[in-house]
């Protein structure tokens, strides 16, 4: 296990505890070390595990139609089983019909022009 | 000799002069006549002979010159049949070099279409493997680029 991931599973394991004055801690010695440039990485981490946990997706979707936003993430919803928020939307005439939902570590590619890429190849 | 002179009726004085007579017509026709008309005659011989001589070696000159037309003839037939079969030669062994170079060009040509027809094979379905998707997709673009559509389709893509 590299250091910015034991750092990252003690500051979330802190934060689910609530023990926020540990975190600052932590925090404070990673920045004295002179490691902060891992921080990103390790708020990266504990947000992908906060999610993960609470059964949440978090992403940009990517829509060929303005659509109701609503119904698109219920039915996203219904096929992940999982929760899901949109940070960002985009309309990308390109995708013909459907859309694009994009996580950290997830796409779900419900696109026309996917489907149409498949069939070619 | 007297009584058969007179028997016979035959006068001596007569006959000596017919005798004189003869001779000297002799005389004169010999020296006068015949003399120039045999010179005339052998003139005439010799002119003869030569005529002869002349005719002959006419005749051997001509029968030569028909040999030699005969002989000039034969060569200039065997020369003609040599310079018909050379030229007969010649004109095979140029078709013959022409149908080969055709061949070549013809066979360096097919190469060549061939190769060509496969480049240009590769490079259309290249071309085609490119184009074909994006035909695709300006087609689906202007078929199903469709707001009523999209809703359906994204209910039913979410649903599967």
């Amino acid at each position: 296990m590299n250091e910015g991931k034991i750092y990252s599973e003690l500051i979330y394991k802190l934060f689910k505890e609530g023990k926020v004055n540990f975190i600052d801690l932590v925090i404070k010695k990673i920045k004295n070390e002179g490691k902060s440039h891992i921080l990103r990485d390790i708020l990266s981490y504990v947000l992908e595990k906060y999610y993960e946990e609470k059964n949440l997706l978090r992403g940009k979707i990517k829509l060929a139609f303005k659509e109701d936003l609503e119904e698109v993430i219920n039915l996203l919803e219904k096929k992940l089983k999982k929760r899901v928020e949109v940070e960002k939307i985009e309309i990308d005439k390109s995708l013909i019909l459907g859309g694009i939902f994009l996580s950290k570590n997830l796409k779900v590619d419900f696109s026309l022009k996917k489907i149409l890429k498949t069939f070619i190849s | 000799m007297e009584e058969l002179f007179h028997t016979f009726g035959i006068d001596w004085r007569l006959l000596i002069a017919q005798i004189i007579n003869f001779f000297l017509l002799f005389f004169l026709v010999y020296k006068f006549l015949s003399k120039p008309l045999y010179e005339i005659i052998e003139k005439r011989r010799k002119e003869i002979e030569e005529g002869y001589k002349n005719k002959e070696e006419a005749e051997k000159l001509i029968k030569e010159i028909y040999r030699l037309r005969e002989e000039i003839l034969k060569k200039a037939e065997i020369e003609k049949e040599e310079m018909l079969r050379s030229a007969y030669q010649e004109r095979e062994s140029l078709i013959k070099n022409f149908l080969e170079e055709v061949d070549k060009l013809r066979k360096e040509f097919n190469e060549k279409f061939e190769k060509e027809k496969e480049i240009m094979k590769k490079n259309f379905y290249l071309e085609m493997e490119k184009e074909i998707p994006k035909i695709l997709e300006k087609f689906a673009q202007k078929v199903f680029h469709d707001s009523k559509l999209n809703k359906e389709f994204i209910k039913r893509i979410l649903n599967e």
